[in-house]
């Protein structure tokens, strides 16, 4: 099961940033095909029968993908709802991974579920975790939780989120120095499109977020979609 | 090795004024003994066989002696000196009779060397040699004897008698002293050069004379003057020695081989070592269960040369580990060597007892270090233990010892085990996930030359001439001679002789040490010193030159020499070193003949050429092993695939660790480093891909096939670094070639029938009456006809075609569809009135149920 997982997992990534690459090219029709084979994979993988036998971080990133594709497709609501499937096993199993989580909060505010102020608590609370899992030294030694560059990719999100730009910054460039190239661009183009967002729904702490996502996308040299 | 052969005379009994000799029968039982536990055939002479039988029994002897034969006559009993010559007493003779100088009938001649061709005779006779019984006053064992093939032992010195030794209990037979110091010493089996033999005699006849208090007695070679040629027959062998080892006799890839060098100095007093105790241990039980499943990570799978793959059982409850022991000086036997050299190439895992770092397991270690890459583990006992400082031979600095000395605590007992087991683990371990894997050095030093021709050619020896040598201040001096009597020996001025040293590169040592080791046709080494590092190197080069190596030794440290007392608890394995590898002797300072006798055949010598495959015997026999052990090169898709990995692996992604070194920069934009390796590996994942879908055309092969899911796999990862690099185009193509032949698998013939046949008329149809397509009656009856005769013809391709290849007994859920095919078959089958059909279907059905 967990090879087949990983098989999928593998797939789907390469729908997502073939649809990605059809979208920034400006064909539509083709890159929301790609984003529904991936789709179509991630559901029939996820309603396979003995789910407990797949190794949990597998089955948390299996939700947190579709949660990406059914974004790209414009499917908010079932991508806050594939988060909060993430989320939960994140949080059963005990899972170093927030990615879930972080995402969770923010498709709260993408889909104007709750406002921005409103879910400061579960932010702190959120980076606070990160921050005893990057600095836990049993936890590290488990999991090296020290070396993923997304740990620190929502960290620094979280902090964006709470308008502590500092922090923010700071954990932004451990993220771009352990992470892949592409990956920043990746997380800011979220933070954007959340920023986005807050101002549609005119959620008075928008202007924050932008801020923030226009700030470090300069002082970071990385320019956003 | 040729025939031994031993031919016993004892003469008790004397006609008038001989004494007669009661000790004479144990002499011979015991020395017979003796022979016989050396491998001889012993045959005995009657005790009171006359003059013309022994005589007419010794010519025949010595005749019969061929190429390689060591013939041993023994004597014990009277001798007599008549006329000159020295002639044992025959049995009943008297003195008189003896002492006719015209009748020979009682006596026989002890010169023997006319009847001597070939071979070798060696003649040991324990008779007094006083003159007291002498009329002629001619004192026996003086006649001159200068034969080659022929040497005379005496009992005893001029002037002395061979005393015997008086019974000290009342049940205890008298011995002749000679006797019983010869015998002891061939019992022992440590000695096994003639030479070695009669020091050791000596110094035997010496302590026991010592502690009887008798006059000593000391035997005496007769053997005229000792020239180079009669020296060299001195150091010849006489007998194997005994060697406990059991080296498995084919390698056998499905199994483990295990290979412990044992170290001759902590196996003297001790002969069941405390490590090979250890070593057993750790190939047995739950160890043994261990060592075996970190094997099985390694080499589960491999492709040898041959074109057998290693399929290693995964957890057997008795995992197949063969262990072959030996100790140092027992693997330069002759008639041992080559096995040796096979198992160093052979074994997946060799354990070196390095104590005290003899010179004997340092050559062996340097011919694994330059033949395979298996797990070899250093271990060091004589009461070193881990942390205590230790003087390690200089190229063998960063080797990761072991130590196997016992621990200071009773508890700890097991731990010593405990972990020479893990180290074995991580061994392989780490094999299997690191291809430049190294516990000793040289293996890549001698592979990774470079891409140019001349990296790997060979140096001629105008060049220059590489000595190995000892670089201790005490050497220095040999050094200076030996280099000038080279140099005087070579063709023109330009011509050289240099060590590592003099040839001043600036490269690492262990790098340009091994490249010249590899590449310098001409290559002197010299054992003076019997430096560890010297003889590791040796080792390196008698592996992989098929020049072979020009070996020399200072005479003083020859086994006898006066030098080689230092080394007296590795006596044996120089010995055994001495009298198989024949180095050239030299003597500091003096006569510099052997030196030029060694450069001239280093001059001379084409490996090509030479016919006798002395000087690459290793060579050769690591050769022929590694054709049944080497491991087929990984196949160009995987390097490709391991090299990308290693730069930026897939998973990277996924987690965000970082790979690479030196991945931050001043400006977070522009991380060059980070991108080359993205750029890189996407690259050499491409270039596998490639290799994959045009070379192994591996999108055809079947969709289970390993090869086929890795080309989708790499295709995919292909695509996906290409995407991020916003190269579309190109991950287009790889995407819709793996879409392309993912629609040219065709499904199995039965599933496409029964596809078929549902399509048209679904057997759940008749159970839930759901119309399954619209239009009029007959239309209907002629879809569920056609899928009746769909899913016979389904069911018959199973019964006839795939049955009898069994894939019906191997494949359950392809089973379990025959016998539901049968049954809906059967079933349609009977609705329509076929009732034989339907019948004979489920006959089948029946039988195969039965046979399940």
């Amino acid at each position: 099961m967990n090879s087949h997982f990983e098989t999928v997992l593998r797939k789907v990534e390469v729908q997502r940033k073939s649809g990605d690459a059809y979208r920034k090219n400006g064909n539509k029709e083709c890159a929301s095909e790609a984003f529904e084979e991936g789709e179509r994979l991630l559901d029939k993988a996820l309603s396979l029968p003995d789910q407990e036998n797949v190794d949990p971080k597998l089955l948390a990133e299996a939700h947190g993908a579709r949660g990406g594709i059914l974004r790209r497709l414009g499917k908010r609501r079932e991508a806050l709802q594939a988060y909060k499937d993430g989320a939960l096993i994140e949080k059963v199993h005990g899972l170093n991974s927030t990615y879930n989580r972080l995402n969770f909060l923010k498709y709260q505010l993408l889909t104007g579920d709750e406002k921005l102020r409103a879910l400061e608590p579960e932010l702190k609370s959120l980076a606070e975790f990160i921050e005893n899992s990057l600095t836990n030294t049993s936890k590290v030694a488990e999991s090296n939780v020290r070396d993923s560059g997304w740990a620190w990719a929502d960290l620094a999100d979280c902090h964006a989120l709470l308008g502590d730009l500092d922090k923010a910054e700071k954990f932004y460039i451990t993220f771009i120095e352990k992470s892949e190239t592409k990956s920043p661009k990746t997380a800011l183009d979220v933070l954007n499109e959340v920023a986005k967002h807050l101002e549609e729904s005119g959620d008075p702490d928008c202007e924050r977020v932008r801020a923030a996502a226009t700030s470090l996308a300069s002082r970071l040299g990385i320019s956003t979609s | 090795m040729g025939n031994r052969r031993a031919l016993l005379i004892g003469i008790e009994e004397y006609g008038d004024d001989f004494a007669s000799l009661p000790a004479v029968r144990q002499d011979v039982a015991f020395v017979g003994k003796a022979l016989s536990a050396c491998g001889y055939e012993v045959e005995k002479v009657s005790s009171d066989a006359k003059a013309d039988v022994l005589g007419n029994t010794l010519r025949l002897f010595c005749e019969t002696c061929d190429k390689d034969d060591v013939h041993i006559i023994y004597f014990s009993g009277h001798g007599r000196s008549v006329g000159g010559k020295d002639c044992l007493v025959a049995a009943g003779a008297s003195r008189d009779d003896v002492d006719d100088l015209e009748n020979d009938y009682s006596r026989v001649e002890t010169n023997l060397g006319r009847f001597v061709d070939r071979g070798l005779v060696v003649f040991f006779i324990d008779a007094c040699r006083d003159g007291a019984i002498a009329k002629s006053g001619e004192t026996f064992g003086n006649e001159l004897v200068d034969e080659p093939r022929f040497i005379r032992v005496f009992g005893c010195r001029r002037g002395e008698r061979c005393q015997v030794l008086r019974k000290a209990e009342k049940n205890e037979a008298e011995i002749s002293i000679f006797s019983k110091a010869l015998g002891g010493v061939l019992l022992e089996r440590r000695h096994s050069t003639l030479s070695a033999v009669l020091d050791r005699t000596a110094e035997s006849c010496m302590d026991i004379t010592d502690k009887a208090v008798l006059e000593p007695q000391l035997p005496r070679l007769d053997y005229g003057e000792l020239t180079s040629e009669k020296q060299k027959i001195l150091k010849r062998r006489i007998f194997d020695p005994p060697v406990v080892f059991s080296i498995w006799e084919q390698f056998n890839p499905n199994h483990m081989h295990c290979l412990l060098i044992e170290s001759e100095s902590e196996t003297i007093e001790t002969p069941e070592s405390e490590l090979r105790k250890i070593v057993s241990l750790t190939t047995k039980g739950g160890y043994g269960r261990k060592v075996w499943n970190a094997f099985h990570k390694y080499a589960n799978d491999k492709l040898l040369l041959n074109g057998k793959r290693r399929e290693i059982a995964e957890s057997p409850r008795d995992p197949p580990i063969h262990l072959a022991t030996i100790v140092v000086k027992d693997a330069y036997q002759e008639h041992v060597f080559d096995n040796v050299v096979r198992a160093l190439v052979e074994a997946d895992l060799v354990i070196f007892d390095v104590t005290k770092f003899e010179p004997g397991v340092l050559l062996l270690m340097g011919i694994r270090s330059a033949s395979r890459r298996g797990v070899s583990i250093s271990t060091h006992g004589g009461g070193w233990r881990e942390l205590d400082e230790i003087e390690v031979p200089f190229n063998l600095s960063d080797l990761s010892l072991n130590s196997h000395t016992k621990p200071k605590e009773h508890k700890e007992q097991g731990k010593v085990a405990d972990t020479l087991v893990r180290r074995i683990e991580y061994g392989f371990r780490q094999l299997a996930k690191q291809p430049r894997y190294q516990d000793l050095p040289a293996y890549d030093a001698l592979r990774q030359l470079g891409p140019l021709y001349e990296a790997a050619s060979t140096i001629p020896a105008s060049t220059h001439i590489l000595m190995l040598s000892s670089y201790r201040v005490l050497y220095e001096e040999n050094w200076l001679f030996l280099s000038n009597e080279i140099i005087g020996c070579l063709p023109s001025d330009d011509w050289k002789v240099l060590r590592l040293v003099d040839l001043g590169n600036p490269q690492l040592v262990s790098q340009f040490l091994y490249e010249q080791i590899r590449r310098a046709a001409a290559c002197v080494v010299d054992w003076t010193e019997y430096s560890p590092s010297t003889f590791f190197e040796l080792g390196v080069r008698l592996a992989v030159s098929e020049w072979g190596a020009i070996q020399l030794v200072d005479d003083r440290y020859l086994p006898e020499g006066e030098q080689s007392k230092r080394w007296e608890r590795m006596f044996g394995q120089i010995e055994n070193m001495h009298a198989l590898f024949d180095p050239f002797t030299y003597r500091l300072f003096g006569d510099t003949s052997s030196i030029r006798n060694a450069i001239e055949l280093l001059l001379k010598r084409s490996p090509a050429m030479d016919e006798s495959h002395k000087r690459d015997r290793v060579y050769r026999r690591v050769s022929e092993a590694i054709q049944d052990v080497a491991e087929t090169y990984t196949p160009v898709h995987k390097q490709l695939i391991d090299a990308a990995d290693a730069l930026h692996h897939p998973l990277q992604g996924r987690e965000g660790a970082p790979q690479i070194l030196f991945r931050h920069s001043r400006e977070s934009s522009s991380q060059h480093a980070k991108t080359e390796s993205e750029r890189a590996a996407k690259e050499l994942r491409i270039a596998a891909w490639m290799y994959m879908e045009y070379r192994l055309k591996a999108g055809y092969l079947k969709r289970d096939d390993p090869l086929r899911q890795l080309y989708e796999k790499l295709g995919e990862e292909s695509a996906s670094s290409l995407f991020d690099a916003d190269e579309g185009d190109l991950a287009r193509l790889i995407l819709d070639s793996l879409q392309e032949k993912s629609a040219e698998t065709y499904k199995p013939v039965y599933k496409q029938l029964i596809d078929a046949a549902d399509a048209l008329h679904h057997p759940l149809q008749s159970r839930e009456g759901a119309p399954r397509n619209s239009g009029d009656g007959s239309r209907q009856l002629a879809k569920i006809e056609s899928a009746k005769e769909l899913r016979i013809a389904a069911w018959f391709y199973m019964e006839y075609r795939l049955k009898p290849k069994g894939e019906l007994e191997r494949n359950e859920s392809l089973r379990k569809l025959y016998e539901k095919l049968g049954e809906e078959s059967a079933n349609a089958l009977f609705d329509a009135d076929e009732v034989n059909l339907a019948q004979r279907i489920l006959d089948s059905l029946q039988k195969q149920g039965k046979q399940a």
